[in-house]
């Protein structure tokens, strides 16, 4: 049977580590009734061992949870009982143990699952045909180094721009796509796809095409397909805007430059600013007509971010049947797909 | 299956495990003739099989839960269960081909499915995300705490898996990792 002197010493060992002699019943009753506790547990000379007021309210705060937990096992005279409940220490963990067990279901089957397929024979538990011979393993924390160790490489060389930062870049996007689950709220998932953005600089629209024609670059200016120099120039602050994170600044630009009839790496970058900025279906749309588009240099990338547009979206049919396509044409985004095929959500 | 072997089902992940590895190949060979491989392709039948798992798994966990056929067919009519189930959402017209299959591939009187359980209030949702952040941070809390809290699992057998000196260390360590995902869930909450 646990007492509530037996709760109070228990949590002051958890939160001190230590054992004085105090007593316990009083500090438990103090607990319960104090309206102004340090004062009151000093003042009666109940604790001595210089204890903060922080850690008091740490320790009175375990109290209360213990309380809780195991008020069904404690046998309490009626105004004690009365007094515990109406504390709003006491109701607040009440409300948090209520919830635990159905909060705890999720993350639960998740665990259950990820035990069970965690096998040195990994590779027989999942068919061949989902994810090719080459699947193993890759811990999320061994690509996490990596796309730190491709972020860092990629800032500290030379700005002359080449197709592999953006692949960085784009890398890094898929990073953060393959580390926010698909359960993440819009929030979150958009919150950390801008700190990843960080790659695309203005050098980066050396990737967009230019015309060899009458448009070939003169010194520093870069003229781009089917724009003028002026249109250009918009172009590139556009995609400083989108650099910065400034996605429906970037969006404007961009619809205005109206990327459709003229340039379809400027077209690539709008429906990503729309995905930025929660234009879910006009993203898709984008994407989707860039499919469409045969010899466009993006459209492995276009494929996989239309492919996770359509997981935000909820549909998962048109996602996987995008990211099953990544797997089997052996594009570069092969092995990211495999994993977010097989962290797909489960419940 | 006798109530031992249920609570074994229950209490050894081992044992579950080798359920897992053992079931999956038929669960999917079933589901191919049930439904075809057009309907279903690898991806889903693997979600449903797992699915199908964790339903057998939280149903040992009842006393009251019998299981009338062996674990294969039980599995089997749960997969069926779900994967109609899904097709009924997807607004799929979809007629089992019920005539080829075995009377003892299946159990009819299964009707059993996985329940969606879904974080409802801010306070919910605070908690699920707080295991996620607790998990990603490292550490044996988040896990700790599911034993308790989804498996059911015992003080001995936390103390056992984690190496704690006795139930008594488990019991302390648990509360613990629960003052810490409270602290974190109410951090999110006020976010």
């Amino acid at each position: 049977m646990t007492t509530i002197a037996d709760i109070a010493k228990n949590t002051y060992t958890l939160t001190f580590n230590q054992e004085p002699d105090y007593n316990w019943l009083k500090i438990a009753k103090v607990f319960i009734k104090s309206e102004n506790l340090e004062t009151d547990l000093t003042g009666k000379n109940l604790i001595n061992q210089n204890e903060t007021r922080d850690q008091i309210d740490y320790w009175q705060d375990l109290f209360f949870m213990e309380v809780v937990e195991y008020e069904k096992d404690m046998i309490l005279d009626a105004s004690l009982l009365e007094k515990i409940k109406a504390n709003p220490l006491f109701k607040t963990n009440k409300k948090f143990i209520e919830q635990l067990p159905k909060s705890s279901i999720k993350p639960g089957r998740q665990s259950l699952i990820e035990s069970l397929i965690e096998n040195e024979n990994a590779d027989a538990l999942i068919p061949d045909n989902i994810v090719g011979t080459a699947l193993k393993k890759k811990s999320r924390d061994d690509l996490r180094k990596d796309f730190k160790d491709w972020d860092k490489d990629a800032n500290s060389k030379k700005k002359s721009f080449g197709y592999i930062k953006f692949l960085v870049a784009a890398i890094l996007i898929i990073g953060f796509f393959i580390w926010q689950p698909t359960q993440s709220t819009d929030k979150e998932l958009f919150a950390y796809y801008k700190s990843n953005l960080d790659s695309i600089t203005l050098d980066n629209f050396g990737l967009l095409e230019t015309e060899t024609s009458i448009n070939a670059t003169r010194g520093d200016d870069f003229i781009l397909e089917n724009y003028s120099k002026t249109e250009s120039e918009k172009a590139i602050s556009g995609l400083n805007s989108f650099k910065e994170g400034n996605y429906d600044k970037a969006k404007r630009i961009f619809i205005e430059l109206s990327p459709k009839e003229h340039n379809k790496q400027i077209l690539f970058f709008l429906a990503l600013a729309q995905l930025n900025t929660n234009e879910l279906d006009a993203s898709i749309l984008n994407l989707e007509y860039l499919l469409t588009q045969s010899n466009f240099s993006f459209s492995d990338d276009v494929k996989f971010h239309l492919a996770m547009a359509y997981l935000k979206q909820g549909n998962r049919n048109k996602s996987q049947h995008l990211f099953k396509e990544l797997i089997v044409s052996n594009s570069r985004f092969k092995e990211e797909a495999k994993l977010i095929l097989k962290k797909m959500r489960w419940f | 299956m006798k109530r031992n072997e249920l609570y074994e089902l229950r209490h050894n992940k081992d044992k579950l495990k080798a359920i897992y590895l053992e079931c999956k190949p038929k669960c999917f060979g079933f589901m191919v003739k049930c439904f075809g491989s057009n309907n279903l392709d690898d991806t889903k039948m693997f979600t449903i099989f797992n699915d199908a798992v964790i339903v057998l798994y939280e149903k040992s966990k009842d006393p009251n839960f019998k299981l009338t056929s062996s674990i294969q067919v039980y599995l089997n009519s749960v997969c069926r269960n779900i994967a109609l189930n899904e097709f009924k959402k997807e607004k799929k017209l979809f007629k089992t081909t019920d005539q080829d299959l075995e009377n003892s591939d299946y159990d009819y009187q299964v009707t059993d499915i996985l329940e969606e359980i879904k974080a409802d209030t801010p306070y919910e949702i605070a908690i699920q995300k707080a295991f996620e952040i607790m998990k990603e941070k490292g550490g044996n809390c988040a896990e700790i705490l599911m034993m308790f809290w989804y498996q059911k699992a015992s003080f001995e057998e936390i103390a056992n898996k984690f190496s704690f000196k006795d139930s008594g260390g488990a019991k302390s360590g648990k509360a613990k990792c629960q003052k810490r995902l409270k602290d974190i869930a109410l951090q999110l909450v006020k976010l």
